[in-house]
């Protein structure tokens, strides 16, 4: 009895030990992740913008790859392509109907490391209250102690889908504008867990 | 021949113009904005709308700035005497409140477009810049303001209207004439 309690405590230990060193919290906060979308305009050229406001973390560790996860919560309002009224319009009820579906998010359900420097990450992303399977290829930028006393890592994920696999309607944009390409530039700051870590904005489906 | 100011009992025609300039441009700046924000992407009025609206609706602003003027500047031409002192109150509520929305509905369509730092284009004429920005989805707040406000304006209008109709063809008094010159 007395040796299962002390290999309870210890497997309670090492797991809390574990997501010490590999839980990173995105650095939304300063600004070092960036969610940017590209989409085709009547075919002739291509619109960028990107989502301001969004947050998540994420677990890595080299050692053990297969169990990364990534979790990130967006704004979908947030949206901003630096123009105020095409942004109202993109917000509204023809399109990612902001006010009804106020969050998109994405949840990892396993990752596959290719080689050093590339992976791919599989999961489940809610837009316009659809939930699909999203398939995102990683690749590792960098990683290491920063400037300010910090451990960072950071990576970038390539992403694209069709709009109208989201309920969005976008046919009246034009046979160029259905598919959309996601890069997601991001930065995570290690944390503890006694850390004083901000929460991440909670996903309320 | 219709004097150009006001007097007590009649409108001048600088008053009258100027009623019914604001009157149809204000009715036609509705009707174009209802109908504009559901035009879709490929019709060739779904740039052409926008330019007409803000153009239109920089000027109906202007012209509700000299009207206001106007009147500061003139005599106000007394209700007929026939007409009880409440619905003289209401209408008169009604009024400034008209005049109120209009000037409201210009400036929430101003700060919508500029929202995030462009300038607002007055027929490609003169364009007026951006005062503020950085506010986090203000085209919005100001979009539903500005959509909420023109439809209070119109029952306004339309109670106003009804009003002068009943005073022409109920009462038969000259409430709806003098407003056209008589």
């Amino acid at each position: 009895m007395k040796k299962l309690l002390l290999a309870i405590m210890l497997a309670a230990l090492t797991t809390s030990f574990s997501s010490y060193a590999d839980y990173y919290q995105i650095d939304t906060d300063k600004a070092h992740a960036f969610i940017d979308f590209r989409i085709k305009h009547l075919g002739f050229s291509w619109i960028s913008g990107r989502f301001n406001t969004f947050s998540g973390d994420f677990s890595y560790n080299e050692q053990n790859p297969s169990a990364a996860k990534v979790e990130v919560t967006i704004d979908v309002a947030s949206i901003d392509t630096n123009h105020a009224e095409r942004d109202k319009h993109l917000r509204g009820k023809k399109y990612l109907d902001a006010a009804k579906y106020p969050q998109a998010h994405f949840k990892s359900t396993s990752f596959e490391q290719k080689d050093d420097k590339t992976g791919v990450l599989t999961g489940d992303f809610t837009l316009h209250g659809v939930t699909k399977p999203l398939t995102i290829d990683v690749s590792f930028v960098g990683h290491g102690k920063d400037p300010w006393l910090g451990y960072r890592r950071g990576f970038v994920g390539t992403t694209e889908f069709k709009l109208a696999d989201y309920g969005i309607d976008v046919i009246q944009l034009g046979p160029s504008s259905e598919t959309v390409y996601l890069t997601l530039s991001i930065e995570g700051v290690r944390r503890s867990i006694n850390d004083d870590a901000k929460p991440v904005v909670p996903w309320q489906p | 021949m219709l004097a150009l100011r006001n007097s007590t009992s009649q409108f001048g025609l600088i008053s009258i113009v100027l009623h019914w300039l604001i009157a149809f441009l204000t009715l036609g700046l509705f009707a174009l904005g209802v109908w504009m924000v559901d035009l879709d992407y490929y019709s060739e009025w779904y740039q052409l709308a926008p330019w007409w609206h803000k153009g239109i609706g920089v000027t109906l602003l202007a012209l509700s700035v000299m009207r206001w003027l106007w009147q500061l500047m003139n005599l106000r031409p007394l209700a007929l005497a026939s007409i009880p002192q409440w619905q003289q109150l209401i209408a008169h509520i009604v009024h400034v409140l008209m005049t109120i929305l209009i000037l409201f509905i210009g400036l929430t369509g101003y700060f919508m477009v500029t929202a995030k730092g462009h300038a607002l284009s007055v027929f490609d004429w003169f364009s007026i810049p951006a005062t503020v920005t950085g506010i986090a989805n203000l085209e919005d707040i100001m979009g539903d303001l500005h959509a909420l406000s023109a439809y209070i304006l119109m029952a306004l209008v339309g109670f106003h209207a009804v009003a002068a109709l009943k005073h022409h063809f109920v009462n038969k008094d000259n409430t709806l004439l003098r407003m056209l010159g008589k």
